[in-house]
């Protein structure tokens, strides 16, 4: 498990051997991939203390035609916390594997472009690669759980093609149990070691969740997990209030975890907006550092990062709780 | 000889505690295999009593308390079994442990039932209500713990049980399955039960069948439990409540069906108590 930004103390369980593996990962890798790290901290062999607390962040870089930046070396970013620069521990550019759940609305407005939406998510789901894992959710009334993570694209489009419309939106709970299956995967070996998504298509308000957009935003901040969303208009709902509110929570759930907000005005261009997805999942940077501020107060810490490069858009997630006192 | 089943309640409710605090399969999986051991003891006991009168062990509070203990446990591990979710056995096996308490004490010695009991209507009956109120039991656990997750994740301190419990979807579809249920046990119950009294009372002058009403608190309890899970259901339904409000109606439900069993089982009524 990658964590996008997760501060966490070695140590104490499951998260902290994800942590380590992450740390080690990139110890091992860096011989090998010499182009890919930077020299200084690849000749550091870490030591692990109790107590010590890693904060790493998946980081993507866009030129202004929104082309995909992946040559810059650790030198060329500026890491912020709380606006105090942070000196990074860890640096790569490799294509780590990905976990992501593929959220589709089958809400009964979708009837229509369900076919189209299907043979979209089909393509995304055959570009994932072998070491890549996915899920199928869809969701209406209620979440469900078409296919668990598996790197079987066959399994992926079975699942996709079983999507059927009917029932209202729940978009919240869609999302809450994503990452509440997202949470469940944990990386035993360096190889297991995920970026984590979601990837949500849907093209309307929430309608019948359990839970809320605020408790959901909190649950996303607090996750490992970027979410990538989708918003399809339609020509009877664009600009009506129900559609406004479903942008706003697709585009702050995305700019909240680092991910991206897409609202295209044709189903047609789903296919598109599904491959740049994917190009954006292999084009990232992972940086990790300690921070500098040694508090376990469990407060929000506000993270940014800059590229020292004219013109680069750096983007990630917004920042990170840190850890509470025990 | 109810000490056997007691004891392997226990010791489950002690695994089940130790599998939700510190997330451990293997105390988990022990807690499971202990919950089925003591459900098997449990059975056996029943089975032996059975043999000795020729009938269900079902005559009085007490022994009516047992059955619904090892109905309630073979109840819970059916759902734990189905929805692979153990987290909700520390709700639940300390209930049953503390309940199997009442039979253990008391030393319950199975009885012959008296004529009026022999009608195989009260059978249908007391086994339908007992399933009712094993489910009921259920559906109160869930909801309760559908109540703490909910308000863990309001008050924006998530990690205890948003880590340890299912999610609020899987707790809101389990409470409606355990409500929808325990209802239909208890609208079965509850129709056998008057068909039985209005033949029993044709038939026999015993006191206590005379005395059969809705104004017997008994029944009127049962009544008023199956009033309000009939509101569950029909909310749900009809107007659309799920989550948080089903989940207190569960427990509402399930607190109704407890005095039932316990103080007016005991000390209040006038007709049950044969």
């Amino acid at each position: 498990m990658i964590p996008a930004i997760s501060p966490r103390r070695t140590g104490s369980g499951p998260a902290t051997l994800a942590c380590l593996v992450f740390l080690a990962a990139g110890v091992v890798a860096g011989p090998v991939r010499a182009g890919a790290q930077t020299p200084a901290p690849q000749r550091q062999v870490p030591s692990f203390r109790s107590g010590v607390d890693i904060v790493s962040v998946n980081v993507t870089v866009t030129d202004p035609a929104g082309r995909y930046i992946t040559d810059l070396d650790l030198d060329e970013f500026a890491v912020f916390e709380d606006g105090v620069q942070q000196e990074p521990s860890f640096f790569t550019r490799s294509q780590l594997p990905i976990a992501l759940a593929l959220l589709i609305d089958t809400s009964a407005s979708m009837e229509r472009r369900m076919q189209t939406a299907q043979e979209a998510a089909i393509g995304f789901a055959h570009r994932l690669r072998p070491q890549d894992l996915a899920s199928v959710i869809d969701f209406d009334s209620r979440v469900n759980i078409l296919e668990g993570f598996t790197n079987e694209s066959d399994r992926l489009e079975r699942a996709i093609r079983r999507t059927a419309a009917g029932g209202s939106t729940s978009l919240h709970n869609a999302i809450y149990i994503s990452l509440k299956e997202l949470s469940k995967i944990r990386a035993r070996t360096p190889d297991e070691i995920r970026r984590q998504s979601i990837v949500v298509l849907s093209d309307g308000e929430d309608t019948s969740s359990l839970v809320g957009f605020n408790e959901v935003l909190e649950l996303a901040k607090r996750s490992e997990t970027a979410i990538y969303a989708i918003g399809l208009r339609t020509r009877e709902h664009r600009g009506s209030r129900g559609f406004q509110e479903a942008e706003f929570v697709l585009r702050q759930l995305s700019r909240e975890t680092g991910g991206r907000a897409f609202f295209p005005d044709s189903i047609d261009e789903l296919t598109g907006i599904y491959g740049q997805i994917a190009d954006e999942l292999s084009s990232q940077y992972t940086i990790g550092y300690t921070s500098k501020n040694p508090l376990h107060d469990g407060q929000w810490r506000r993270v940014i990062v800059q590229t020292a490069r004219d013109n680069l858009t750096a983007r990630t997630k917004q920042g990170y709780y840190a850890p509470a006192s025990q | 000889m109810n000490i056997a089943p007691l004891l392997l309640y226990a010791a489950a409710a002690v695994g089940y505690a130790w599998h939700f605090g510190k997330r451990s399969s293997r105390a988990g999986r022990a807690a499971t295999t202990m919950l089925a051991a003591a459900a098997l003891v449990h059975t056996f006991i029943i089975g032996m009593q059975t043999t000795e009168v020729g009938h269900l062990p079902v005559v009085g509070t007490t022994g009516a308390l047992s059955i619904f203990v090892w109905l309630s446990s073979i109840a819970y591990l059916y759902t734990e079994t189905t929805s692979n979710e153990r987290s909700m056995g520390v709700f639940i096996v300390p209930l049953l442990a503390l309940l199997q308490i009442i039979p253990t004490v008391s030393r319950y010695q199975v009885v012959a039932r008296p004529p009026v009991l022999e009608s195989p209507w009260f059978a249908l009956h007391v086994s339908s209500l007992l399933f009712a109120y094993a489910s009921f039991a259920l559906a109160c656990v869930i909801g309760i713990t559908y109540v703490l997750l909910f308000k863990e994740l309001k008050a924006k301190h998530i990690g205890f049980f948003y880590d340890r419990l299912p999610s609020l979807q899987v707790l809101d579809v389990m409470n409606a399955r355990a409500v929808t249920i325990g209802w239909t046990c208890l609208s079965v119950g509850l129709v056998v039960g008057g068909v039985w009294a209005t033949q029993a009372q044709a038939e026999f002058s015993d006191p206590r069948v005379q005395a059969m009403s809705v104004l017997d608190p008994t029944i009127f309890v049962a009544l008023l439990c199956w009033i309000v899970y009939s509101f569950e259901l029909y909310a749900r339904r009809a107007i659309g409540w799920t989550g948080w409000r089903t989940a207190w109606l569960s427990a509402i439900g399930f607190a109704i069906v407890l005095l039932n069993f316990l103080p007016i089982g005991y000390f209040l009524t006038r007709t049950h108590n044969f």
